[in-house]
């Protein structure tokens, strides 16, 4: 078995087990991955169709993909920000650190992948059809699982010296829920605005994956190229500066 | 071949918590230096805080040094501070399958070393509950099974030895024999000097960070036994002195054949416990406790005098206790000392871990090594 196989094999294995963990002792528990989306869904679809209609066809199925995209974005940030403490019993074992945060966000990926079938349900019901282009979210989420961890190295490596961080993300996270066009549509930006969109790289995976999904056709290639090479270079970045620091994390824990 | 190699290792730590706070720093490891062959045992000695644990942390890798470097070549698996590695509510099966996995097996051959592994830490049905519901002594039985059974080529135990009860310790000690036999580089830190000269080819006494000596086992633990038990050397303080004070302990000596002891007591040889006090305020009478325990802190002896009544505060007296032999085996004992109210309602003064000494010779199964022979017909 290749270190590389073996280093997958190994990744799987506490995947699955911070996803056990993360449920156990609780009555309803995996089922708990669908409360937050679907509350949120119910909420904004009746906001934004009966009080303020903002005229969005399809608007449960656009809503949905926005929402689960970003609770992945949202809630993965925060748990590799906070993983080299709730998950420090790894760093004391002779393992690459960096198995640490992705860990926290592969298993934060699992509750975007249990949303999924709800979601292609959404679009069947509502007279959609499920196209070929559909094979393109695995990519999608590829590009975003970099963003994410990427993002998350550079905040978990803060963090474990200055404990603000996590509370910062916090608010940042709670303005960006409303600023990412996530319940509606960039083109509703007012003009002097949209440059907010333009720079958010998490608003070019939600259009997207609603491009694959609602429309049945792939995105803008030369556009999501740019985002996918942006969401390596932060990748990167995370991977150097946490590999720089994360040698002491054992000691400042 | 060299199997871990410390070249010129530094470890600093910091001290502060705020981050641009006073730059203060502590040397855990300074200039350290060490190579241990391949199929070698090498032994760490040394008071708290003389850099043993970091300097398995770093031969582990999961810390890195700040000066110097640290190279290993082979599989490693270790037993460090107690459960780092665990979680707390998975059971010790699903801790113990990924605890193999994290030393490098895959997931079929951590399943197939389950049956080994709960043979070897004895827990039976308690293999099954989760870890939240173990005793000290639980984890290192799993933690130290899980280590053996994962085909390591360099082994790294920090004081597990000391730990378990002795049915377990020495069935780990028999383990680690023929681990040796078999080739395996090990690197063990440990109080218990006979443990250490049972096991090791060469031993080094760090002492601040640094090697202070490195060599045969017989020699350096000799050497370290009588500089810890200096004679005349001030009671430890602090942390291991509690009670009301009304009585103080000025003084605690160890006496035996030729005076006063340089830490090191021939087996059979007698023992006096010669105990300074002065009353601070005035008591009503005293009692005067000792204690002894060995290297894995079980209970040896534990007697206490008659009442001692003093006249006026201020009056300063001395108590003695003449043991005609010990007659304990071989092995690193201290001493614990205490005075308590006649009625045990106050204690005024006590000294944990008082005095050291180090009793040469192969230990037996149990504590008593009496004079005897053997005769057969």
């Amino acid at each position: 078995m290749s270190a590389l196989a073996a280093l997958i094999h190994l990744q799987a294995h506490l995947v699955a087990r911070e996803f056990r963990l993360r449920y156990r002792r609780s009555v309803l528990g995996w089922l708990w991955a669908f409360v937050q989306p679907l509350t949120r869904l119910a909420i904004f679809t009746f906001v934004f169709t009966r009080v303020i209609p903002l005229g969005i066809d399809n608007y449960p199925v656009f809503l949905f993909s926005g929402i689960i995209a970003w609770t992945w974005f949202s809630n993965g940030i925060i748990s590799a920000t906070t993983s080299p403490l709730a998950l420090r019993y790894l760093l004391f074992q002779p393992i690459r650190r960096f198995i640490v945060p992705t860990v926290s966000v592969a298993s934060d990926s699992i509750d975007f992948v249990l949303a999924f079938p709800i979601l292609l349900a959404f679009a069947v019901i509502a007279g959609g059809r499920l196209e070929w282009s559909l094979l393109f979210v695995p990519v999608i989420m590829v590009v975003q699982f970099a963003l994410v961890v990427g993002l998350g190295a550079l905040f978990a490596t803060a963090q474990v010296w200055v404990r603000d961080v996590q509370k910062v993300i916090e608010v940042f996270l709670a303005l960006g829920f409303y600023i990412t066009p996530v319940f509606y549509q960039p083109d509703q930006i007012p003009e002097g605005f949209r440059w907010m969109a333009e720079l958010n790289p998490m608003a070019h995976l939600i259009a997207a994956y609603r491009v694959v999904i609602i429309e049945g056709v792939l995105p803008d290639l030369a556009g999501f190229s740019v985002v996918a090479f942006l969401s390596g270079a932060i990748a990167a970045l995370g991977y150097l500066v946490y590999g720089r620091f994360s040698a002491s994390f054992v000691d400042e824990l | 071949m060299t199997a871990i190699a410390f070249n010129r290792v530094g470890k600093r730590y910091r001290r502060s918590d705020r981050l641009g706070g006073r730059r203060s720093v502590r040397w855990a490891l300074r200039d350290l230096s060490l190579e241990v062959a391949a199929g070698e045992t090498v032994g760490l000695i040394g008071a708290n805080g003389a850099g043993k644990s970091t300097a398995l942390r770093l031969g582990l890798g999961i810390t890195s040094p700040t000066e110097g470097t640290v190279c290993t070549k082979g599989r490693m698996s270790g037993v460090l501070s107690l459960g780092d590695g665990f979680h707390p509510l998975l059971t010790g099966r699903e801790n113990a399958v990924t605890a193999s996995m994290l030393s490098g097996l895959s997931h079929e051959q951590a399943k197939s070393r389950l049956p080994s592994i709960r043979e070897f830490s004895g827990l039976e049905d308690a293999f099954d509950d989760p870890l939240r519901t173990y005793s000290s002594g639980m984890f290192v039985r799993l933690a130290f099974a899980v280590a053996i059974n994962v085909d390591s080529d360099i082994l790294l135990i920090d004081e597990a030895l000391a730990v378990g009860d002795l049915e377990f310790s020495s069935r780990c000690i028999d383990h680690l024999e023929s681990r040796q036999q078999a080739g395996t580089t090990m690197l063990l830190a440990s109080h218990d000097l006979e443990q250490i000269r049972r096991l090791c080819h060469r031993v080094a006494w760090l002492e601040g960070g640094s090697i202070r000596a490195i060599g045969s086992p017989n020699d350096i633990t000799g050497d370290y036994g009588r500089a810890m038990h200096t004679p005349g050397a001030p009671l430890p303080v602090a942390t291991s002195q509690m009670g009301s004070r009304e009585v103080e302990f000025r003084e605690i000596r160890l006496l035996s054949r030729g005076g006063e002891l340089d830490g090191v007591l021939p087996i059979g040889w007698p023992l006096t416990v010669e105990m300074s006090w002065i009353a601070r305020s005035p008591v009503e009478s005293m009692i005067f406790g000792v204690s002894i325990h060995d290297g894995s802190g079980n209970r040896c002896l534990d007697i206490t005098s008659p009442a001692v009544v003093p006249e006026a505060a201020g009056q300063m007296g001395v108590v003695r206790l003449a043991l005609d032999r010990l007659d304990l085996g071989g092995g690193t004992y201290h001493l614990d000392a205490g005075i308590y109210d006649q009625n045990w309602r106050t204690t005024y003064d006590y000294r944990w871990q008082a005095r050291w000494f180090d009793i040469p010779g192969k230990r037996s199964t149990g504590p008593l090594h009496p004079p005897h022979k053997w005769e057969a017909e």
